[in-house]
């Protein structure tokens, strides 16, 4: 077997996807795998036809995320400053925290995280050998590595980054849909071809649209705050504002500072908070 | 097009069902609907359009590249069943839409028509993995329904609600997601296998690497235990809407990956290990209903409804069905795969009432509290109700087989059914009244006739399994 230009560039996006947590990287990494897997498939396959269709998914699912990551960062403390005083002053905490334990990340973390999608590598070299499906060798190590890179980014940040359980879900739908388009033991319609990709659409729009909804909700897409609320972290260490209509719950020691007013199911007012375009 | 025919018995209910949602929701709310609910309507009754013609696209013709050679076409008998329990789940479906308000209902109004419209697809699509990718997107819905719910948190919060009802909902529509995705990767590596190994010996192992991916798969996307408790926030978080529907899809999806992918000669199956994997699950879901807490009522957040019954125990009790008709559809032939597709009609059908009588047996009705008793008895498989017939056929052709698998089996039935006795002991016999959003008429006609519709299932049990096995028989050898 050799390596060819598509296989290392599987093997660049799948580590990539492992090692970081940036919304903007997570994206370029994705767009990196997903290349590499319609290369492969360029190569595999006689026909173009399915790879095209890979290439022209990845490039929607990719635009869709990228928007979704670029609206996010480009929310920021304006948008925060035109809130409440106390939504502010949460908000505020709730930065100073991630900073914090951003600062406490020193190399050995970072470091662990990239020798864990190396290892993730080196374990698909084995599984492809041990358990080969019935496919090429090519395909079968590039189809591992996709899905360790998947199974990689679920078990370490999928519980708590939504950015990263979405990715994974949809590497890991990648995975098999390549296994799919390469094994299949006949040529595969244009609509199963066309359900393969609209399905992995659908996941991302579900993803870019909980993403929205909860810095609209929370100034923050984060999962942890959500859950450390759940797991019942006390108010001192943060606190949690959900902005909803004219009225918004806040914890019991917390003073309200907006009027209650009438916010009837049925009226529906629409008050969302716009995530502001550009900077 | 020879299956146009079925295509329109089937698409005309659907259809009819999309058109009549949007005009009901826009009839009664279009002076306060939002311009992003509209937006969102409208987008959704395309898709749900779109959907359709897919679903007519898919007929006849369609010859199951993926899986060609190994027979897995869909025949009449299979096609005939997959509709009825279909159109038992639309009956759930718009049972538990029904009762929904506010947020809860928009979210229920547009799952219902998009879902049945990709459930319609995958029943009549013949190529398998197009059936699967259907299955996929009903999931990726049904997913999507959970976690809105959070989005309508969000917008309509109520004043003072504590913030760990929405992690709870998030936490459980994000696990909703990622089993629903999950299962779905097993069941198309399994379609995979079981299509390129099913008529050789070569690779045998990896056949059996198919059923196994197959059983596991198919169980992870029902919510069997241990990946039950992945959705515990599911179930104690989301609306009933959501919940009828994971309780009534589940176990459609189930059997309909079975029918789909079962024509394997079974020679060449692990006949025993797949006993085990029916067995455990049956055991698996009495432990966990076992475990369920009792203190007498239970509410999700948001409902206007307060139900007597905890959500996970009635998940159990579906999971105890799916277990006797995986077993029986993978060891019993004929008469197991009858017992095991009137065991699927029976399911669609009992949830609802179980549901529907729950609701409002709090309150001391007598008369709800005989539908809540008939839906549970059904839903346990006792006589003389619909739920008998099929787990006694499967039952009585399995007796023959033997194993200590049949004793746990029985143990994990045994321990749901002891479950429900203790819940119906302490449910309170009068109290204060739940009020659903729903008129006391309509729930006394849904409940009548799911009662009635009980009991003549018993009489028409017989025929019904006798034409069920005829049918099956060519199809099964």
């Amino acid at each position: 077997m050799q390596i060819t230009l598509p296989l290392v560039i599987i093997a660049l996006g799948s580590v990539a996807l492992v090692a970081l947590r940036d919304g903007r990287l997570l994206v370029a990494a994705l767009l990196l795998q997903w290349s590499g897997l319609a290369l492969l498939l360029l190569d595999l396959l006689p026909d173009a036809r399915t790879a095209w269709i890979e290439i022209t998914v990845a490039v929607v699912c990719s635009a869709v995320l990228a928007w979704t990551v670029w609206a996010l960062h480009n929310s920021g403390i304006e948008h925060v400053a035109s809130a409440g005083e106390s939504h502010r002053a949460s908000w505020m905490l709730r930065q100073e925290r991630r900073s914090r334990y951003a600062r406490q990340e020193g190399l050995a973390d970072q470091a662990l995280l990239w020798v864990t999608a190396f290892a993730g590598g080196v374990a698909g070299f084995g599984l492809s050998r041990l358990y080969s499906l019935g496919g090429s060798d090519d395909a079968m190590l590039a189809f591992y590595w996709i899905l360790l890179s998947a199974a990689l980014s679920l078990l370490v940040h999928g519980a708590r980054d939504l950015m990263k359980l979405g990715v994974g879900l949809l590497v890991l739908v990648n995975a098999i849909a390549f296994l799919v388009e390469t094994m299949a033991l006949g040529e595969l319609n244009d609509l199963t071809l066309g359900l393969l990709g609209v399905c992995r659409l659908m996941m991302v729009l579900l993803i870019s649209y909980l993403l929205i909804v909860l810095k609209i909700g929370f100034f923050d897409a984060d999962l942890d705050d959500i859950f450390d609320a759940r797991a019942g972290i006390t108010a001192e260490e943060m606190a949690i504002v959900a902005v909803g209509g004219e009225t918004g719950y806040y914890y019991e020691d917390e003073e309200e500072t907006e009027t209650d007013e009438e916010s009837s199911i049925e009226e529906e007012t629409g008050k969302t908070q716009e995530v502001p375009a550009g900077g | 097009m020879g299956d146009a025919w079925f295509a329109w018995l089937l698409g005309l209910p659907v259809g009819g069902a999309v058109v009549a949602s949007l005009l009901i929701y826009f009839g009664r709310r279009v002076k306060s609907t939002s311009s992003r609910a509209r937006l969102e309507v409208a987008a959704l009754g395309c898709v749900s359009a779109g959907l359709l013609l897919a679903m007519m696209v898919t007929l006849g013709g369609q010859e199951g590249t993926l899986v060609a050679g190994a027979g897995f076409e869909f025949s009449p008998l299979t096609r005939l069943m997959l509709f009825v329990i279909n159109i038992s789940l639309l009956c759930a479906l718009f049972g538990g839409w029904s009762r929904a308000a506010g947020p809860e209902r928009k979210v229920s109004l547009w799952t219902i028509p998009v879902t049945s419209s990709l459930l319609a697809a995958a029943l009549l699509a013949q190529d398998g993995l197009i059936s699967i990718l259907f299955l996929l997107g009903a999931a990726l819905v049904v997913a999507a329904s959970a976690c809105v719910i959070p989005t309508g948190v969000f917008q309509d919060v109520p004043e003072g609600e504590a913030p760990i009802t929405a992690g709870k909902r998030v936490a459980g529509g994000l696990k909703h997601l990622s089993i629903a995705v999950i299962g779905t990767g097993l069941l198309v590596v399994a379609v995979l296998l079981l299509s390129r190994y099913g008529l050789n010996l070569e690779n045998r192992g990896l056949l059996q690497l198919g059923v196994g991916l197959l059983s596991i798969g198919l169980l992870v996307r029902a919510g069997a235990m241990p990946f039950a408790n992945a959705a515990s926030d599911l179930v104690d978080a989301a609306p009933m809407p959501a919940m009828n529907l994971f309780g009534a899809v589940t176990p459609a999806v189930l059997l309909v990956g079975l029918l789909l992918l079962l024509p394997v000669e079974r020679t060449l199956l692990a006949g025993n290990s797949t006993a085990w994997v029916g067995a455990i699950t049956v055991l698996l879901a009495g432990v966990r209903a076992v475990g369920v807490r009792l203190p007498g009522r239970y509410s999700s957040a948001h409902d206007n409804v307060t139900l007597p019954i905890p959500g996970e125990l009635v998940s159990a009790t579906i999971a105890v069905q799916i277990g006797w008709a995986l077993t029986g559809l993978l060891l019993a032939y004929e008469a197991g795969a009858a017992g095991a597709l009137l065991l699927a009609v029976n399911l669609s059908l009992a949830v609802p009432l179980t549901i529907l009588s729950a609701s409002r047996a709090a309150g001391g009705s007598r008369f709800f509290r005989v539908g809540l008793a008939v839906g549970v008895a059904s839903l346990l498989g006792l006589p003389p109700l619909g739920g008998f017939t099929g787990t006694l056929l499967i039952a009585q052709a399995t007796a023959n087989l033997g194993g200590f698998w049949v004793a746990i089996m029985l143990l994990g039935s045994m321990l749901v059914a002891a479950k429900w006795l203790a819940l119906t002991r302490a449910m309170p016999t009068q109290g204060e009244q739940s009020s659903p959003s729903t008129p006391l008429q309509t729930d006394l006609i849904l409940v009548s006739v799911l009662t009635l519709v009980q009991f003549g299932l018993l009489a028409l049990t017989s025929p019904m399994a006798e034409i069920v096995a005829a049918l099956a028989s060519p199809w099964l050898q």
